[in-house]
């Protein structure tokens, strides 16, 4: 009876762990970029010339990590579904222009989607690096 | 206006009129789309990313997709987080890109829209590994834009992507790959 109740507990207390580590680890939520406090609050520009001058070392400090720009808006893009705030940093022959994209999470899209260009805008997100063409962010939120 | 400077002019101008010639060639987007799917009989996986660049001049068939691998969002945040640190090592190959022409470019007029199936080949860059490929897909040309689609699919093993043996029934050898993008005119 002893032993009985040992195994019962021992196979209680294995249910609630696999649980935990069900829901805590192999479900765990996505991080919440809009409530996540930024690592680097940066000036476009400055952010721009500082991936530009030292790639490595920005993608270090910045990639894979929550940012929060400054910058003029240059313009706003619209797919069927996604909101894009760009800020245009200079010329490019192959792709029309090198930019700092934010796609917007999809409850900022009408906020963004109504954004003037030529503002000054201040916008947090995901980082997920710079493809020498465009410095790209995802999860994007507008910041007042 | 003396000689030299007239001939100044018309050097200028006539380089003013060949940059915007090419320039007129030449579509791109930068919200293209790339989604990949892992199919087992454990689980279903698919990824999405919504900022891919993808250009294409028209006059020589020259088809260029550049992907940040951090840009790629899976339903499950582990999932990614081990797809990005174990398997594409997205900190030391940030990129996957793509470089080629389509072959069969003399078969579409770009002066009518249309829609026309196509080859596209060249070299395809995943975890700092070049395979030479060839995908067939569409080229759809309406109001002005062109919209390209296609389906492949790539094996793991031919770009050293290594699935750790706790999970490799969860994850297929073989990976199911679907683009698409809008392209606009860059002169536009």
């Amino acid at each position: 009876m002893k032993w009985l109740k040992i195994i019962a507990t021992l196979a209680v207390i294995g249910l609630i762990a696999a649980g935990l580590v069900w829901k805590f680890y192999i479900n765990k939520p996505h991080a919440d970029i809009e409530n996540t406090t930024p690592a680097y609050t940066l000036n476009a520009q400055e952010f721009w010339k500082q991936y530009n001058q030292q790639l490595k070392l920005s993608d270090s400090l910045y990639t894979g990590k929550v940012i929060e720009i400054t910058g003029n808006l240059s313009k706003v893009e619209k797919t069927d579904s996604l909101v894009y705030l760009v800020f245009v940093m200079e010329p490019d022959p192959d792709f029309g222009n090198k930019t700092i994209r934010c796609e917007m999470l999809p409850k900022y899209n009408a906020e963004a989607g109504a954004a003037t260009p030529n503002t000054l805008l201040k916008v947090k997100g995901f980082c997920s690096g710079y493809d020498q063409t465009d410095i790209k962010f995802n999860k994007c939120s507008i910041i007042k | 206006m003396n000689a030299t400077f007239k001939s100044l002019l018309v050097a200028a101008s006539l380089s003013f009129c060949i940059i915007s010639a090419a320039s007129a060639q030449k579509y791109a987007t930068k919200n293209g789309k790339i989604s990949f799917f892992s199919q087992t009989a454990v689980e279903k996986i698919e990824a999405h990313n919504n900022q891919v660049n993808s250009a294409m001049d028209i006059a020589n068939g020259d088809f260029v997709f550049k992907a940040l691998i951090r840009g790629f969002e899976f339903e499950k945040a582990l999932m990614q987080e081990h797809f990005n640190e174990n398997y594409m090592e997205s900190d030391k190959y940030p990129n996957s890109i793509f470089k080629g022409k389509i072959s069969n470019i003399k078969d579409i007029n770009f002066t009518k829209d249309g829609k026309y199936n196509v080859t596209v080949e060249g070299d395809l860059t995943i975890h700092n590994i070049t395979q030479k490929v060839s995908v067939k897909g569409t080229i759809e040309l309406k109001s002005g834009e062109i919209r390209a689609d296609a389906k492949f699919n790539v094996l793991l093993k031919d770009y050293n992507i290594k699935v750790p043996n706790t999970v490799i029934n969860n994850i297929s050898e073989n990976i199911e790959i679907k683009v698409n993008v809008e392209l606009k005119n860059l002169n536009n």
